[in-house]
């Protein structure tokens, strides 16, 4: 069969941590890779906490100083009944300059020969057998082009998934629903990230402290739907902060939403392989998304730049995205379960919970270390909470 | 006016937001959630009245008296 000659051999939809580290990627296995960013520059439209563990982002890519907004050494767990649990590991994490750790990904994946455009919107034209069309919009002007392999790395709207048939909508208890303020005038340790549980604070999530400086950090709150609450995401938040940091002043509001679902592995066929929220590939847990989007961007990128080169067959390439994801999050239904535990768990089995929790870590476990060790510790201590999850795990 | 006295009258109905985030589109059961500038587009000929829409969104714009 004549192969149709396209543009390029991968194009990237979407210019996030997961799309830059996916053209990286790409372009390191030799394809020809253009990314498409609709903003108009890159790290223009930081949508994130800014919180990532040390060891996870090494295990990718060494952090540049630029980078990082604080060096963490540990949390502050704070119970609903008031308590509060201090695990101090130093050096365990990082608060981002996201906008600037983004530029740097760009400035990688530049030197690795990938052509990045700015202010240019990306959508689905047509599949074919051999290629995809895209329309690149830029500045106005449509231009489209060919390429053998996308990757859909648009975020959580995940449009050219949806459009393509690949990915369906989310149920509303499969979403963290939030909203951040990077506040100043408020009094944080820049050593430690707090964390707020109990459903008066933020139903089935927690709400955050983040310190980004002497007096700023990023404050926010993730909420699962609940039918028995009937406030936002927002609302939750302007509570937390009456009580939390009254005084502070918003630099910047965000809004956004954290995908957190059970099985992330199905965010391919038919040449288009997703990364990033767009694979919703966030931690179901904590909603950690930064490390998460890396990994599946490198997967995607190699498996695009696989088939797009013809060293690998359609199907094959597919079968080793699908297949390094699954030993990437081989553990993902056990914490998927572990989310659903702490979504319907009372504000009592919360302090239980995080006092336990607190034992384990004061033992010298690590934060950033294996969840299996916490989960088979907790069902010990705690087997009438976690006896839905016995059976996921060798206690 | 809100999103269900606009469902009575079907057609569509745009609803002020410049936060774009896109978690209603995404939990949308009918596919009938546009982003435009400044406002979201729901096509209410589509609409199968689940509400998530309403749920999830982190700012509560959507259903409240905010209709362009």
């Amino acid at each position: 069969m004549k192969m149709t000659s396209c543009d390029f051999d991968v194009i990237v939809v979407g210019g996030g941590c997961a799309g830059l580290w996916a053209a990286a990627c790409s372009a390191d296995e030799g394809a020809s890779t253009l990314l498409l960013e609709k903003a108009s520059e890159v790290g223009d439209r930081v949508v994130c906490a800014e919180g990532v563990g040390a060891r996870g982002l090494r295990s990718v890519i060494e952090p540049s100083s630029e980078w990082i907004a604080a060096t963490i050494d540990g949390a502050r767990l704070y119970a609903p009944d008031g308590k509060w649990y201090e695990i101090e590991q130093p050096g365990c994490g990082f608060v981002l300059r996201k906008d600037r750790f983004i530029l740097g990904l760009a400035e990688i994946a530049a030197k690795r020969g990938v052509e990045i455009r700015t202010s240019a919107f990306g959508s689905l034209v047509s599949l074919a057998d051999d290629h995809i069309s895209i329309e690149a919009c830029v500045d106005g002007c449509r231009e489209q082009l060919r390429a053998r392999a996308l990757i859909a790395a648009d975020g959580i709207r995940c449009e050219i998934s949806r459009r393509a048939g690949i990915l369906g909508s989310l149920q509303v208890n499969e979403i963290f629903s939030c909203a951040q303020d990077t506040v100043s005038g408020i009094s944080v340790d820049t050593h430690f990230v707090e964390f707020h549980f109990g459903r008066r604070i933020a139903p089935g999530g927690y709400a955050w402290v983040f310190p980004k400086g002497r007096d700023r950090a990023n404050v926010g709150v993730g909420i699962v739907f609940d039918t028995r609450q009937s406030d936002c995401a927002s609302e939750y938040l302007a509570r937390f902060k009456i009580e939390r940091c009254p005084e502070s002043s918003i630099e910047r509001a965000i809004v956004g939403g954290v995908p957190s679902v059970s099985n992330p592995f199905e965010g391919y066929g038919r040449g288009i392989f997703a990364a990033g929220d767009a694979a919703r590939v966030a931690d179901p847990i904590s909603g950690a998304g930064i490390v998460p989007a890396l990994e599946s961007g490198a997967i995607a990128g190699r498996a695009a730049a696989a088939y797009s080169r013809g060293r690998l067959s359609l199907r094959a390439s597919e079968e080793a995205y699908r297949s390094e994801l699954r030993h990437l999050w081989r553990d993902r239904t056990l914490r998927f379960a572990i989310r659903r535990i702490m979504m319907r768990a009372s504000d009592s089995d919360l302090c239980r919970l995080l006092a336990r929790s607190a034992e384990f870590f004061a033992g010298g476990n690590r934060l950033d270390g294996d969840p299996i060790g916490l989960v088979r510790f907790l069902i010990r201590a705690m087997p009438d909470v976690f006896r839905v999850v016995k059976h996921l795990v060798k206690v | 006016m809100t999103l269900l006295d606009d469902a009575r009258h079907a057609g569509s109905v745009r609803v002020k937001c410049n936060w774009a985030c896109g978690v209603c589109s995404v939990v949308c059961k009918a596919g009938c959630i546009t982003y435009g500038e400044g406002c979201v587009e729901i096509d209410l000929d589509r609409c199968v009245l689940c509400l998530f829409c309403v749920r999830v969104c982190p700012v509560g714009l959507i259903g409240e008296n905010d209709l362009v």
